[in-house]
């Protein structure tokens, strides 16, 4: 329907799968949680979501790593504001870097590896209460998308990992998968767009049981 | 004599030129650090692509509150943690609005968006219609089972992928999923699943929607330095002007259609937003509600437009 599109739900999906290809480790762990959790006798619904932690921390990983607007949307000033005896005249256009913030050496252990350990038995979330993890904003400009785009990006990439085994390309070694952000500058997609082989992990009647 | 007054009136002049200098530099450095600026350009040459990349980078030399001047405009830039609780959460208020840069102007129908209008009443208006009418749990709830359908619809197609063995470019896969989401909640079906007239306006109106993202996403030279704004030298403007009215002409199409008959309105049978918004008791402009269903349909696509060049 749509043919190019800058996209920011599309590609937070991408980056997930991407970056679970590259990892087949996290993503084995993904699937034997949504196996233990859901079985493989009946799709998945929505209402399997809150029972899926592992599946939420690969979702607040592959947040900090590839915030969907990595500078955000700036704000502006409209009145001159002094924060840490610094001036900030008004009617600055003030941009805060997510990217930046989520790869802080400071904040974060190992900031470049995709470990979504980190956000296990943590009580980190992404509502914009953690400063270090903001890829949806916080206050009152916060994203207003934020429950609508969480759910269809837990929905969306639980269901691929239930449904399908994924591999890369035929020649490329997962670990040789490219999880470099390209240039284009305003978004953050990745260097080279994800091509995947999927397999069927479910008994053939539970894809009939879809529609 | 005429040797003393002279000898006196240049002292003079050097002290207060040289105090002027210093109150310069102190009003400088009460400002927080950056790279240098140059005329006109200000801090351009320090940025590259990726801009997040190179803002990082300057950061780890000028801390984590920088300042950049790109044109004429001021620009803050944030990379920490604590720094962004003050900004979004001690200063929230302060810093609540938003830039009126070219773009954010068409792309939000001349400020009737949520996301890009600069704070004040017409935002708390759309903030309000936005979580009380729209994005309401039950409305949430409501689309369940479309989103169940979208899924299903993303694992068939994914199924026939596989029975031909063939690489699956993931990208156009899930823009499907989410647009046909939004189709959904935005027009109550599937872009398919409506006939003719209202099928090609719809199926117009998402086309039109993806083109000025990727057109409003580029930089604008008359944002950095409005003088050139009446010259609008990239064509910027033009090119925005013109899709804006397509996706006018689409939704109007669409919102006639939706007016006809006599449709009752409420929180539980109705379900989609353009009947709801139609309906308000707050009576908005066609232009808000074009506003309104827009940002649905784009996401953010503006985000930096100001900093890429």
């Amino acid at each position: 329907m749509i043919g190019a599109g800058v996209d920011t739900t599309t590609s937070t999906l991408e980056w997930a799968l991407l970056e679970l290809i590259h990892r087949p480790d996290i993503m084995k762990k993904a699937q034997e949680e949504i196996d233990k959790v859901v079985g493989r006798n009946r799709p998945m619904l929505e209402s399997d979501l809150p029972n899926l932690p592992y599946l939420q921390a690969i979702i607040k990983e592959n947040f900090r790593l590839h915030p969907a607007a990595p500078t955000a949307i700036p704000h502006l000033n409209n009145k001159n504001i002094i924060i840490s005896n610094y001036n900030i005249p008004a009617n600055s256009i003030v941009i805060v870097n997510l990217w930046a913030i989520g790869r802080d050496p400071k904040v974060w252990n190992k900031p470049q590896e995709f470990d979504p350990y980190r956000f296990v038995d943590s009580d980190i979330n992404i509502r914009g209460r953690h400063y270090g993890l903001l890829p949806f904003g916080s206050g009152r400009r916060q994203c207003p998308g934020f429950d609508i785009a969480q759910l269809m990006v837990q929905y969306g990439l639980a269901v691929i990992l239930h449904a399908f085994d994924w591999s890369p390309q035929p020649g490329v070694e997962p670990k040789d998968m490219n999880v470099m952000e390209g240039i284009n500058g305003f978004t953050l997609a990745p260097v080279e767009p994800l091509v995947a082989i999927a397999k069927p992990r479910l008994p053939t009647q539970v894809y009939k049981g879809f529609i | 004599m005429e040797f003393v007054s002279g000898f006196w009136f240049l002292v003079v002049g050097v002290v207060t030129l040289l105090l002027y200098f210093a109150w310069l530099a102190s009003k400088v450095s009460s400002q927080p650090p950056g790279p240098p600026n140059w005329p006109i350009v200000g801090s351009l040459f320090y940025l590259s692509h990726p801009i997040y990349h190179s803002l990082g980078e300057l950061a780890k030399k000028y801390g984590p509150i920088m300042c950049l001047r790109l044109g004429y405009l001021n620009q803050i830039v944030i990379s920490n943690a604590e720094m962004a609780m003050e900004v979004l959460k001690i200063h929230d208020v302060d810093f609540a609005s938003r830039p009126l840069l070219v773009g954010a102007k068409h792309l939000s129908f001349d400020w009737n968006d949520i996301i890009l209008t600069p704070y004040g009443d017409t935002w708390h208006l759309l903030r309000k219609i936005w979580v009380t009418k729209l994005f309401t749990k039950t409305r949430l709830n409501h689309f369940e089972l479309g989103r169940q359908e979208e899924v299903a619809y993303m694992v068939e197609n994914i199924t026939t992928h596989c029975q031909e063995g063939k690489l699956i470019a993931m990208k156009p896969i899930f823009l499907q999923l989410i647009t046909n989401n939004i189709c959904r909640m935005l027009f109550g079906k599937r872009h398919d699943q409506f006939d003719g007239f209202l099928r090609k306006n719809i199926v117009d109106f998402f086309n039109s929607m993806s083109k000025i993202g990727v057109v409003g996403g580029k930089p604008n030279i008359s944002d950095l330095i409005p003088i050139l704004k009446p010259f609008d030298l990239q064509g910027f403007e033009r090119q925005l002007k013109l899709i804006r009215n397509e996706i006018e002409s689409c939704l109007s199409n669409i919102f006639m259609e939706y007016r006809k008959g006599n449709k009752i309105v409420d929180d539980f049978t109705t379900t989609n937003f353009v009947e709801i918004l139609l309906n308000l008791d707050e009576k908005l402009e066609d232009q808000a509600i074009m506003g309104i269903i827009a940002v649905c349909a784009s996401h953010l696509t503006i985000f930096n437009l100001m900093i890429c060049m």
